[in-house]
């Protein structure tokens, strides 16, 4: 072979494995930054709470004779499982801010709820709900820090007080609504 | 250099969890139409003298309403008269109002009025639970002719009703 050529193709061998050298360096570069340490953080979804209640129309007569009052320690009964959250709240509302509507007249009237599951301590407090009977005219809440580990219950009272002067005789409405919610 | 790469994994992010549940509540307040008098019974001595018989407080009228708006009527069984077989003696009746103006819309004796036909009492406000009185007047007017003696009777039937 004449020596030029030689010469050519062994450049060109040079410049290949220079080449080559180059390229797997660059692949070994890449391997060594995925080899490295990774941190992993997880954020476990919440299994959600829900609440429940043993009957959603509450239908009550009042005798309107200025002497009976009605009260009902069992008018309701609601169910709550906080699931995997021990920080959840339960709150108390009235469409009508503690009173029941005909047209123009009202009526009064004011809930009263009870712990039932006796072995359940995660409610923070007293709430003024659980103290007494109250008038919904602002919203009212239990606060509770612990998982209920499964389903605890209340008992929600009602009360009309006997007044000294008849109400308009008729039928009185209002909504009540109880939300849960866990952050 | 050992370069780190931190890989977050977020499975099925929810912030946290919400329920609400609503609850309808109707109370049906009892209604209260009632009236009363105090006797059931009015006996009244009538000399024949011609002289006009007027007691303002012959009976009282007790109204109990829990609904504002309701009318009270009387009814005479001979039209405001007394009868004695085929005699008869007319007589008058009111009843006063003026001590609750307020509750009253219309009073339709509150002059001595004969109940030849029905006449209301309309009343716009509910009573006080223990009910409102009210005097019931009795009125035979003066005659000059004698009237057959005898014992003449008439009912009076008071009801009342939501208007």
């Amino acid at each position: 072979m004449p020596r030029r050529i030689y010469y050519a193709a062994w450049n060109m061998g040079i410049a290949m494995k220079k080449s080559i050298i180059l390229v797997v360096a660059f692949f070994l570069a890449l391997i060594s930054a995925e080899g490295a340490g990774i941190d992993v953080t997880v954020i476990v979804s919440p299994v959600g709470g829900n609440l429940t209640l043993n009957n959603y129309v509450w239908e009550i007569i009042y005798a309107n004779d200025g002497t009976t009052a009605y009260l009902n320690n069992n008018q309701g009964t609601m169910y709550v499982n906080s699931g995997s959250s021990k920080n959840f709240h339960i709150s108390f509302g009235s469409q009508n801010e503690g009173v029941i509507k005909k047209g123009s007249d009202s009526i009064p009237y004011y809930l009263r709820v009870t712990l039932l599951t006796g072995n359940y301590n995660g409610v923070i407090g007293t709430p003024a709900i659980m103290s007494g009977f109250v008038q919904l005219t602002s919203e009212q809440t239990i606060a509770c820090s612990r998982k209920t580990n499964g389903t605890i219950q209340f008992a929600i009272a009602m009360q009309i007080l006997a007044a000294s002067d008849f109400y308009e005789s008729g039928t009185y409405t209002d909504i009540l609504t109880i939300t849960y919610a866990a952050p | 250099m050992k370069k780190l790469v931190s890989v977050l994994f977020a499975l099925a992010l929810i912030a946290g969890s919400a329920w609400a549940a609503s609850i309808g509540i109707t109370v049906n307040a009892a209604t209260k139409l009632e009236v009363s008098v105090n006797s059931a019974t009015w006996t009244i001595a009538l000399d024949n003298s011609g002289t006009a018989i007027t007691n303002d407080s012959q009976g009282t009228l007790t109204v109990k309403s829990s609904k504002s708006a309701y009318t009270v009527t009387f009814t005479s069984s001979n039209s405001g008269t007394l009868v004695s077989g085929s005699n008869t003696i007319p007589y008058k009746v009111k009843v006063d109002t003026s001590g609750w103006a307020a509750g009253v819309q219309t009073n339709n004796l509150s002059s001595y009025t004969q109940l030849t036909s029905d006449k209301t009492i309309v009343f716009k406000a509910r009573t006080p639970i223990a009910g409102k009185d009210f005097p019931i007047g009795f009125n035979i007017e003066a005659y000059t002719d004698y009237y057959v003696d005898g014992a003449y009777t008439d009912t009076i039937t008071i009801s009342i009703t939501a208007s």
